[in-house]
């Protein structure tokens, strides 16, 4: 099943590990060269990801003793499945790509 | 880690904060408690780091972005929410309406087809304040909001010199290259460049220029490409390198007519041959958008001072730098241990007081036009909302929500701002173009011929022209759904009696905001004429002046110079209709360019040193009779006042009001004082005192020493000196012989100056004063303008509603005066609280503009009781036609009307 783009964004900036809301807005907008991303557009896709549970979340305490512990997000199995899944079909794709000459070939 | 400033920075945060908060309302509740207030959170963070290390536009492209998006996506949720609510509650019949958004939407469309008078009222309103408001944001653009011209123009400092008494000046080369060397981690790039003016001749008449002279890396580093040839490069520099010159394509195209093999031609700057190496695209510098048009290359071995423009490394800030430089080694000048220091630039124009107080002042009085034309549309649609409560109550009796009822309204509100946006940008469009005719100066030209209607500019309009609809329609459009339903039927089958007391309100706030405007324009107009009318000291009408530069190579001696204008002056004093002809420096044809600044102190005073200025001029014997200034003290220069060693107390002439400054007693002759930099002092010995002229005061219109001059006698030298002549009474000025003359003694000295009377000139110098008077008289009119139609409009709209009333008082013997009264103090009464309110603003805010007042004081009583005068006026007449009608109503119609 395919994945919508900024969902696959999501999921593969927080394959390197758990990120909070902050540096997932600033590896998304580095991902699409700095166009700026909506924080509230980022949450709702966050809930949907939740709730397919292919992203966990994790409160953490902030760095910031008197802040509020912020909410951290993580990859779930499924979640690295999916996008291990996603990015096996985007690889076919760009091949067949390659194999019409669309792309240079390596 | 922030660039700018902390605190623009939280202010930005907290901006940014409270806005997305209030754009989170869109979504839905249960979306918002789920997130909490991360969302929010993080658009701040996002904005202030956008702030910090890209700047202005950076975070208004975000803020525009969430601004288009947020109220789409939430309303989305929304309705994906609501569909899903639907889809689990079996129960529910299904339902085929289409969105009610979309309904909405048309039926906001026919209500404004519906009512197509009061849509062209409400755009046309809305255009005249969003056109004002847009073409003063574009010259804010333009101007203010405009970075320096340097590649990565957020890391640009300028590295300094800072002397001991803490005064900083352009370092000389070998210091800032030194100091950069020594902190490599916190600066990453420095270029030098410093100018002097050049003789151009050769291919067409001889004309003076400014040479640039910079470091290979400089040109790249403002942006300009080579269009032909190449740039600088490290072995121009060099010492015996064959001079070169890089040219701007402007004056390739000027100079040469674009002719297409210039590389390797030839030019003289002052006899020297220099080769034309390339051809550069715009030159843009960071003197007030003025443009480069030779830049040639900072020889190694020169060291005198150049201003330093450095880069500072990626993620190092000013602070971290100012410390780090602060504590490098200092270096030595002739009489000082200077420390290396830097400095934030500050934005283009910036630094240049008179252009941040006009463009502030003007922004101000775009967006007080815009509030009295929001004003003006709320109390519209007041008043129209009283015809619709019966509507609006029939739409709330059957089910619809007070949110639906406020968006319905607002939506109609929307769709008319539209057209008034669009127009509004249209009106900009011409101000702007109008606001070029004044020539108000280089600066200002340059950036108002750089004003384009670049998508920033439409952005702000429309976002603008949506704001306003959205605070102008926020006002009837909640009365609209709060008002409880009982009343509005009621309000349907009774006339309503009098004006309402909100309408009332805002009659008042627009009255006091026009006022406010009044006085401003008042004062800067006043201030202009006093300016233009200002008598000027001398006999500026009769005097002409040119001013002379001679190629330093062909005059080498102080003798061969001296040579040169004797013939001059005996060559233009037989032209006819000349008077006399003399030469000097400093006060015509032009002023400005030598300034007396550091620490004075009066020799047997016991009075402190005190930080004054004064314009320095040069002046030979005879100059004072020749411009007809009379000497109030003391006597003119002789011959022999020019070869005073430099050790000695310097002979000097000084005028009335640096004189009353100096010398608090009266006396000045053979006094001596004393001003002091941190390079060197000087000592002068006063040996008169001559009237005030006044011509670089207008440009310095509220400085205490606005009109102090210093007169030496003129040096030896002469590199750069006027020729003032002056001729008989209703004698034309000999404009074209003067050119000639000059020719015939030596056709490579450039005489291209702008030549007119010395009157003339001064006309054109208040350019900016004329300018700004007549931007403000515009916005103050169209601002009284609405406050007259939109009374007027609010008053007659009254009279209807209280026909019946009136009929039944004139039915039982009321005059027709009465009635008139009536109306006239319905309509006065907050016009007059609001004039009231508006004055005292304004003598609490026009000492903002005190940078533009010429003789003219902040709280001129003149204009404070005129202002008051005028508004009523316009008032009484804005209410002569609803009184008037208010007294021809026939009684027994008005009560057949039931």
């Amino acid at each position: 099943m395919p994945i919508a783009p900024r969902d696959y964004l999501i999921l593969f900036a927080l394959a390197d590990g758990p990120l909070h809301g902050h540096g997932l807005l600033k590896s998304l907008e580095s991902a699409v060269g700095g166009v700026p991303f909506d924080p509230a557009n980022l949450y709702r896709s966050l809930r949907k990801l939740e709730r397919a549970t292919l992203v966990a979340e994790a409160r953490t305490a902030s760095n910031d003793p008197a802040g509020a512990p912020r909410r951290t997000y993580q990859l779930t199995r499924l979640g690295r499945t999916a996008l291990a899944a996603e990015a096996a079909r985007l690889a076919r794709l760009t091949d067949a790509a390659r194999h019409k000459k669309l792309l240079p070939v390596r | 880690m922030g660039r700018r400033g902390d605190r623009g920075a939280d202010v930005v945060h907290r901006g940014a904060l409270w806005l997305y908060r209030l754009l989170m309302g869109c979504y839905s509740r249960a979306f918002r408690d789920a997130c909490g207030p991360e969302p929010a959170a993080l658009f701040g963070e996002a904005c202030r780091e956008d702030w910090s290390r890209r700047g202005f536009l950076a975070v208004a492209r975000r803020v525009v972005a969430a601004v288009l998006r947020v109220p789409v996506d939430g309303l989305g949720e929304r309705r994906a929410r609501h569909r899903e609510a639907r889809a689990r509650s079996t129960a529910e019949a299904p339902h085929r309406s289409g969105p009610a958004l979309a309904a909405d939407l048309r039926h906001a469309f026919r209500a404004v087809r519906h009512r197509p008078g009061l849509s062209v009222a409400i755009s046309a309103t809305l255009a005249v304040g969003i056109g004002i408001n847009s073409a003063a944001f574009s010259v804010i653009d333009s101007t203010l909001l405009r970075p320096l011209p340097y590649v990565n123009a957020s890391r640009v400092v300028w590295l300094e010199a800072l002397a001991s008494s803490g005064q900083t000046t352009d370092p000389r080369p070998s210091s800032a290259r030194a100091w950069v060397s020594e902190a490599p981690q916190i600066i990453d790039r420095l270029e030098l460049r410093r100018w002097r003016t050049v003789v151009v001749t050769g291919a067409g008449a001889a004309t003076s220029e400014l040479l640039v002279e910079a470091t290979p890396g400089y040109l790249s580093s403002i942006g300009a490409r080579p269009v032909r040839g190449r740039f600088l490069s490290p072995a121009d520099a060099q010492t015996g390198a064959a001079p070169v010159v890089v040219i701007s394509a402007a004056l390739w195209r000027s100079r040469v007519g674009a002719r297409a093999d210039i590389i390797g031609a030839r030019m003289a700057l002052d006899d020297v041959m220099y080769a034309i190496v390339g051809v550069a695209s715009e030159m843009r510098t960071d003197n007030a958008g003025l443009e480069f048009r030779m830049v040639g290359p900072l020889a190694d071995t020169s060291d005198e001072p150049a201003r330093a423009v450095a880069w500072l490394r990626p993620g190092v800030s000013l602070e971290v730098a100012q410390s780090a430089i602060a504590a490098l080694a200092p270096a030595a000048t002739s009489t000082d241990l200077v420390r290396a220091h830097v400095s934030h630039p500050t934005k283009l124009f910036w630094g240049v007081k008179e252009f941040r107080t006009i463009n502030l002042a003007a922004a101000a009085a775009g967006w007080l036009v815009l509030i009295i034309a929001g004003i003006n549309v709320a109390n519209m649609l007041l008043a129209a909302g009283q015809t619709r409560l019966g509507e609006l109550a029939v739409r709330r009796a059957l089910g619809a929500s007070p949110w639906r009822i406020v968006r319905l309204l607002l939506f109609e509100t929307g769709i008319r701002a539209l057209p008034g946006a669009a127009l509004g940008l249209a009106l900009a469009w011409v101000l702007v173009p109008w606001m070029r005719t004044f020539n108000a100066g280089p600066q200002w030209q340059t950036a108002l011929e750089r004003i384009r209607f670049d998508p920033v500019i439409v952005a702000y309009t429309l976002g603008v022209a949506l704001l306003t609809a959205f605070a102008a329609g926020l006002v009837p459009a909640l009365r609209g759904s709060l008002t409880p339903a009982s009343d509005r039927l009621k309000a349907t089958a009774r006339s309503v009696s009098g004006m309402k007391r909100g309408a009332s309100a805002l009659l008042a706030v627009e009255t006091g905001l026009a006022a406010v405007l009044l006085v401003a324009a008042s004062l800067v107009g006043h201030a202009f004429l006093a300016m233009r009318f200002a008598d000027r000291g001398f006999a500026a009408d009769r005097v002409l002046g040119v001013r002379l530069t001679l190629p330093p190579q062909r005059y080498p001696t102080p003798a061969s110079r001296a040579v040169f204008f004797d013939r001059l002056i005996d060559d233009v004093s037989r032209l006819p209709g000349v008077e006399r002809a003399n030469i000097g420096y400093g006060v015509v044809p032009r002023t400005g360019d030598f300034i007396a600044t550091g620490h004075w102190s009066v020799a047997g005073s016991a009075q402190a040193a005190a930080d004054l200025l004064a314009t320095r001029a040069f002046v030979a014997p005879g100059y004072f009779s020749l411009l007809g200034i009379p000497f109030l003290q003391g006597e003119d220069f002789s011959v022999a006042d020019a070869t005073v060693s430099p050790d000695a107390p310097q002979p000097t002439v000084i005028s009335r009001s640096l004189a009353a400054q100096l010398f608090a007693d009266g006396v000045a002759i053979g006094r001596t004082f004393q001003i002091s930099s941190p390079t060197r002092a000087t000592r002068y010995r006063v040996i008169g005192v001559a009237a005030d002229v006044r011509v670089w005061g207008l440009l310095l219109p509220n400085s205490a020493n606005r009109d102090a001059v210093l007169y030496s006698p003129m040096p030896e030298k002469r590199y750069f000196t006027d020729l003032i002549l002056r001729v008989r009474p209703n004698a034309p000025l000999p404009v074209s012989e003067l050119r000639a003359a000059i020719a015939r003694l030596d056709p490579d000295v450039p005489s291209d100056d702008e030549l007119g009377s010395a009157a003339k000139g001064l006309d054109e110098m208040i350019g900016r004063p004329r300018f700004t008077a007549a931007l403000f008289s515009v916005f103050a009119g169209l601002a009284v303008l609405l406050v007259g139609v939109g009374l007027s409009a609010v008053v007659s709209h009254a009279v209807v509603q209280r026909t019946r009333e009136i009929g039944i008082r004139l039915a039982l013997g009321a005059r027709p005066g009465g009635v008139q009264r009536l109306i006239l103090v319905q309509g006065l009464k907050p016009a007059l609280v609001g004039v009231a309110a508006g004055i005292g603003t304004a003598i609490a805010l026009t000492r903002f503009i005190r940078a533009l007042l010429y003789d003219v004081s902040p709280t001129d009583p003149l204009t404070m009781m005129g202002v008051p005068l005028l508004v009523i006026g316009i008032v009484v007449v804005a209410l002569v036609t609803p009184a008037l009608r208010a007294s021809r109503v026939d009684p027994i119609a008005a009560l057949r009307t039931e």
